[in-house]
């Protein structure tokens, strides 16, 4: 392969500046780049950095030399004249070059890089702004064949938009069945595996395949605690769930003990928490907040919230400054219309515990799109997120990106 | 008061015997969750140091309580 050749030119601001050098990439089975550079583009002065020991090259020493090369990398500079040059290109097409291109000027990075504010998403007839903003609307993948567990208030049953979808429901609340009371839940259901075509308004659910499990482990009135919680992520985990989406949090700035090791676990057995790192902050006052438990464990995934601008929610929590501690991606969470118990049908709310789902139903579409699990869905959701010019201790990585064609 | 156990990883396989230790030292055990190598349940404050000195035991805590705000809450 052959990139642009405009040697020696100070080009426009579209075309790199370059040095009239070429770089050369040799492939792993060259068993002696200069003697390939001596014969097949007839240079004669190589110098070669093993022998100059420990690694460093001199610049001084060589730059009388044609070329220069870095035997541990399996890279050459070349400077080669116009005949030369010429002997370079066709060797490119030979199976022990992988490539030739022209060595590039860098220069130091002065300005900030992107960050153009033009950011701003909306809900319309067929998306609300959370889905196409992490490309959600616009994936091919759907979740198919990925079961994601979320723990939660429960799940309304009788929810029409989830009439044609397998969706297994338990409670970990005693005295109550899984049917949802509160609502908190079922919305939570509906961002990370509703529908993206439902009968009527917008579509609004992540991974729109995926099967569905349903745990109450908040009450209709909100609460809960650690046993029903740990019940949850244990039956999540012996149904195979790759994702669980755990919109809860108590506003600790410890790090819950017990979360550390059952994220871990979790992870050696090839699923993923991804939990909400929590409401408590107040930007407009300048209260930052801090990430609570369990999203503060090292080994669970923690989600901010983002608003339409791609801008940080202003509740949204900041890294709590603890090993795990930190807020690892964002999602949309302001103004998030999903599922709502009947007959309300929808409704619209913000917070982390919207963001999450995002979150956790884009893990699904990587999930069935890789075959990743555990920390290998961790690293690719990493990895993949959209980075914003907001602060790593608010956003992570950056916005939670949904895997496309 | 309620209680979460963590189970150490050389006891997982042998998660019902830590149970049955936990259970002998005055655990009211509500869960044994073998997956994970947890135990939930509760018991009196004044047992928590024989509970942390059963054979197996990695860890005894207190649960955390965690409370949604109300459905018309517009920050959830």
């Amino acid at each position: 392969m052959i990139e642009s050749d405009s040697s020696g030119s100070r080009s426009s601001r579209q075309e790199p500046e370059t040095t009239g050098r070429f770089i050369v990439v040799f492939a792993d089975s060259e068993p002696d780049p200069p003697a390939f550079l001596r014969s097949a583009a007839g240079l004669s002065n190589v110098a070669d950095s093993r022998d100059f020991g420990r690694g460093r090259v001199d610049p001084a020493e060589t730059r009388d030399a044609d070329a220069t090369v870095f035997a541990t990398l399996g890279v050459a500079v070349v400077t080669p004249d116009p005949q030369q040059r010429g002997a370079l290109r066709a060797s490119s097409n030979q199976a022990n070059v992988v490539s030739v291109s022209p060595e590039l000027i860098h220069h130091v990075l002065s300005d900030t890089p992107g960050g153009d504010g033009s950011a701003s998403f909306q809900d319309t007839a067929q998306f609300t702004w959370g889905l196409q903003a992490a490309g959600a609307a616009a994936s091919p993948w759907t979740g198919n064949g990925i079961k994601v567990a979320v723990l939660d208030t429960g799940f309304d049953s009788t929810h029409p938009d989830f009439d044609d979808r397998q969706v297994t429901v338990e409670s970990f609340v005693a005295g109550e069945t899984a049917q949802d009371g509160h609502g908190h839940g079922t919305h939570c259901v509906g961002s990370s595996c509703g529908p993206r075509t439902p009968s009527e308004g917008p579509g609004y659910g992540v991974a729109c395949e995926a099967e569905i499990f349903a745990g109450k482990v908040l009450s209709d009135s909100g609460s809960g605690s650690d046993g029903g919680i740990i019940a949850g992520i244990e039956w999540a985990v012996v149904n195979g769930c790759a994702v669980i989406s755990m919109s809860l949090g108590a506003d600790v700035q410890q790090v819950h003990p017990p979360y550390t090791v059952i994220g871990k676990r979790v992870l050696d057995q090839g699923s993923l928490i991804i939990a909400a790192a929590g409401n408590n902050a107040d930007r407009r006052q300048h209260d930052f907040g801090f990430v609570g438990a369990p999203a503060n464990s090292p080994f669970i995934l923690a989600v901010g919230a983002l608003d339409q601008q791609l801008d940080l929610a202003y509740f949204s929590s900041r890294t709590l400054p603890v090993r795990g501690g930190q807020a690892d991606i964002a999602g949309p969470g302001y103004q998030v219309y999903s599922s709502w118990l009947m007959p309300d049908r929808y409704h619209t709310i913000s917070g982390t515990s919207m963001a999450t789902p995002h979150v956790a139903g884009v893990a699904a579409l990587w999930a069935e799109a890789t075959g990743y699990r555990g920390r290998e869905l961790w690293s690719v959701l990493m990895q993949e997120s959209h980075r914003l010019m907001a602060p790593s201790v608010d956003v992570g990585s950056g916005l939670v990106m949904a895997p496309q064609e | 008061m309620k209680l979460t156990v963590t189970v150490k990883e050389t006891h997982r396989s042998a998660i019902d015997d830590v149970a049955g230790q936990l259970r002998s030292c005055g655990m009211n055990i509500d869960r044994v969750l073998g997956v994970l190598g947890m135990i939930t349940g509760s018991a009196p404050e004044n047992c928590r140091s024989a509970l942390e000195a059963v054979e197996g035991v990695a860890a005894v805590d207190e649960e955390l309580p965690y409370q949604l705000p109300p459905p018309g809450s517009d920050i959830q």
